[in-house]
């Protein structure tokens, strides 16, 4: 998709490297690590595994207590995310429009509370289980907490497609702001770890999946658990004085039928898994120059979005790139490219 | 303000629920005014459901992995759809096709078996969550059929399937599918089913959708999906054109998380966008396929919207005929919308018996006639989504 580049007006962080893109940029410059511990037992035993975790503390300064007590942690990272976005673009909070768009992807939506809910379910046995529990469960509780909290009356979608979630609900987004439907999309990835996510990261990898996270090592398995959320505030791009810069271009292919324009760096969605280590090392090849950001964020689902995300606050620095074009697999061979065009300087010039 | 924008073909239809392991089936059904209720036993109490018999159900489903059944459903309703629009294996080779499909279940990683397994430190094997990785519904889709375009499932619970519908549309209309598979697919489950019963909102009897004595609803399963093709694709190879969908509208209550804002808020806004979207004001619509979950608070906000904003306009739910199939519902309601459009005829609205004196809207008790092109289908979901799908009949 080309005819229209959505402007990127807030970038909204949370996860691992702590709140915001400042400590995002930080954690670039003295690099990644996981901050949390998730303890698992599997056959060889117990172990401790490090998972990069978000302090949802700090939520409370964007939303009255009285609502916080209804909300799952899942979106109150969310929360976390879109409120920075705002806020990052001047907007006030709640936004109170009809006229914002709202795209949430996750890979496995509120997961602890869906077994939150199970727990509800299996230690009741003969009565009800909580019924706050089951709402919160829903992948699109996240959405409906930020709508409701955010007074946002637009259209809404959650889409959920794993390691493709990102490019998909962009695609949405971009959709919406060329049919002219919305004036502006609040887009986010969220995802959140949990102790039976942690188990299942755990059986599926084994003590590789303990870190630390090298996703150029391409013959090991080095990802790490992270959880987080990373929100864009989009707009039609007609009126961008203040923004980061502008999506380019959206597409969704297969294999490496990729084509990385010779003036971009090609930002790698490796994340440590060898599933699609081969699929990015084709394509690094081929690049005139790369980076990889995962080590910031951990081994997540919306990857993609905490790529762009990264990459326009590095770029309004003056530490990042002028022209990237972010690439995600999945382990189908499915491949999202993102193409984006930033404004250095945008502190001093804003 | 939303642009106006062009009408996308539906060259096929494709269903699968209770009521019918087929459109026709379906239709039928509908018009003898037959449904086919099942009890199953949830928490010690029998409850009516809406379960695919045996011999509906796709090879496996029984069988297989059970969050692989959201997808096979959606698989064997594409499969449907697909030939009734003639689009051969050829066909798609040669076209950029797209899946957009709706669910709830079939996303979730609620596996209550392998949960009860970790709970109880018996170290679960991970095969169940290999399947569900493999699950995702509209993945399963174009995996069936060779597909390589823009996959996407839509997780935002009851309007799943109509939401999908309009981003399949968004697509068609913006060039990047010439053809998409969309609407929704969901499966009977028992966590979703206690989550239901936790909310205190599903009826110990078959569903009453507008009726005084409603309880609520009655849980279903199936999967409901449209073909939508460019109209140089359905040209190119002059393809069968069911309908036109014309008009789509999504709009949020920002109200609660799990009832709809009294006042019809944010569904009187997807009404409106769709309205304008399709280039029509409320009196050209013929009939409203309601959402009419036969839960108290939702009837009521239809039951009052409605007749304010499209006075004398027939309406009905027909989930006393499916049950409440959730992702799906907003699939399997485009494709029986679609299909009244080509009967010219609206079925009754089966379970309702007494007026409510708490809202003027009445829904239709028999089987009624259509005279015009352009029918509606709303879907309200748990936490504050609402869409609107307007569809145009062929003359």
């Amino acid at each position: 998709v080309t005819e229209l580049h959505p402007a990127i007006i807030g970038v909204g962080l949370a996860g691992g490297f702590g709140l915001g893109k400042q400590a995002a940029i930080e954690a670039l410059r003295v690099g990644g690590r996981p901050n949390g511990i998730v303890p698992v037992t599997d056959t060889s035993g117990q172990r401790q595994l490090p998972v990069y975790q978000v302090d949802t503390s700090p939520v409370s300064r964007f939303v009255a207590s009285a609502a916080l007590r209804r909300m799952n942690r899942f979106a109150k990272i969310a929360v976390l995310g879109a409120s920075l976005a705002l806020e990052d673009a001047g907007w006030k909070i709640p936004v109170k429009r009809d006229d914002i768009g709202l795209v949430i992807a996750s890979g496995y939506g509120a997961s602890k509370s869906t077994f939150d809910f199970l727990d509800s379910m299996i230690d009741g046995e003969g009565q009800f289980p909580s019924p706050t529990l089951f709402s919160n469960s829903v992948h699109s509780s996240a959405a409906s907490h930020l709508s409701i909290v955010l007074e946002l009356g637009g259209p809404c979608a959650t889409v959920s497609q794993f390691e493709m979630s990102t490019i998909s609900a962009l695609l949405t987004a971009h959709q919406w702001l060329r049919s002219g439907d919305v004036e502006a999309v609040l887009f986010g990835a969220v995802d959140e770890v949990c102790p039976v996510l942690a188990y299942c990261y755990d059986r599926f990898f084994g003590a590789e999946a303990c870190g630390p996270m090298e996703p150029l090592a391409w013959d090991r398995q080095t990802g790490v658990m992270g959880e987080g959320a990373a929100f864009l505030l989009l707009t039609r791009g007609t009126d961008s004085g203040h923004a980061y810069g502008h999506i380019d271009r959206l597409a969704w292919t297969r294999g490496l039928d990729v084509a990385v324009p010779r003036d971009s760096v090609l930002v790698l969605g490796a994340d440590g898994h060898t599933c699609c280590a081969a699929d990015y090392r084709r394509l690094a090849e081929r690049a005139a120059a790369q980076a990889v950001y995962s080590p910031v964020y951990g081994s997540l689902p919306g990857g993609q979005a905490f790529d762009i995300a990264i990459a326009a606050a590095a770029a309004e620095q003056g530490s990042g790139f002028n022209r990237i074009c972010s690439v995600k697999f999945d382990a189908d061979g499915n491949c999202g490219v993102i193409e984006c065009t930033f404004d250095r300087g945008r502190s001093e010039s804003a | 303000m939303m642009q106006i924008d062009e009408a996308v073909p539906i060259s096929g239809l494709g269903c699968l629920c209770a009521a019918g392991r087929s459109v026709p089936e379906l239709a039928e059904a509908l018009f003898a005014g037959r449904r086919c209720v099942a009890w199953r036993q949830i928490r010690g109490a029998n409850y009516p459901v809406f379960q695919l018999d045996s011999r509906s159900v796709p090879a496996g489903y029984y069988e297989g992995a059970e969050c692989e059944r959201c997808g096979r459903l959606a698989i064997a309703a594409a499969d449907e759809a697909l030939l009734h629009a003639g689009l051969t294996g050829a066909h798609l080779q040669h076209r950029r096709v797209g899946v957009c499909l709706g669910t709830t279940v079939g996303s979730a990683m609620n596996n209550e078996t392998f949960y009860r397994d970790f709970r109880a430190g018996r170290m679960p094997g991970i095969e169940p969550i290999r399947r569900y990785l493999r699950a995702n519904p509209a993945t399963m889709v174009a995996e069936a059929f060779s597909l390589t375009g823009p996959c996407q499932t839509i997780t935002n619970a009851c309007s799943s399937g109509g939401v999908a519908i309009g981003h399949a549309a968004q697509w068609v209309r913006a060039g990047l599918c010439d053809v998409a598979i969309a609407g929704g697919a969901d499966m009977l489950c028992n966590v979703i089913h206690a989550g239901f019963l936790s909310l205190l909102v599903t009826d110990a009897e078959p569903c009453r959708p507008f009726d005084r004595d409603r309880r609520g609803l009655n849980l279903g399963e199936g999967a409901g999906v449209v073909v939508l093709e460019s109209k140089q694709s359905a040209c190119e190879r002059d393809a069968p054109i069911q309908a036109w969908l014309c008009g789509y509208g999504n709009a949020s209550d920002a109200y609660h998380i799990s009832a709809p804002e009294p006042g019809g808020r944010g569904l009187r806004r997807a009404l409106e966008q769709a309205l304008t979207q399709a280039q029509l004001s409320p009196k050209d619509i013929d009939f409203i396929n309601a959402h009419g979950t036969a839960t108290p608070e939702n009837d009521r906000v239809e039951g009052r919207l409605f007749p304010d904003m499209f006075p004398g306009v027939p309406f009905g739910s027909t989930k006393g005929f499916t049950g409440h199939t959730l992702g799906a519902a907003g699939g399997i309601e485009a494709v029986i919308t679609v299909r009244c459009l080509q009967e010219k005829r609206m079925p009754a609205n089966i379970g309702f018996h007494e007026p409510d004196p708490d809202f003027p809207g009445r829904p239709v008790v028999e089987n009624t006639p259509i005279t015009g092109r352009y029918g509606l289908s709303d879907s309200v979901a748990f936490g504050g989504n609402n869409v609107a799908l307007i569809f145009r009949g062929q003359s």
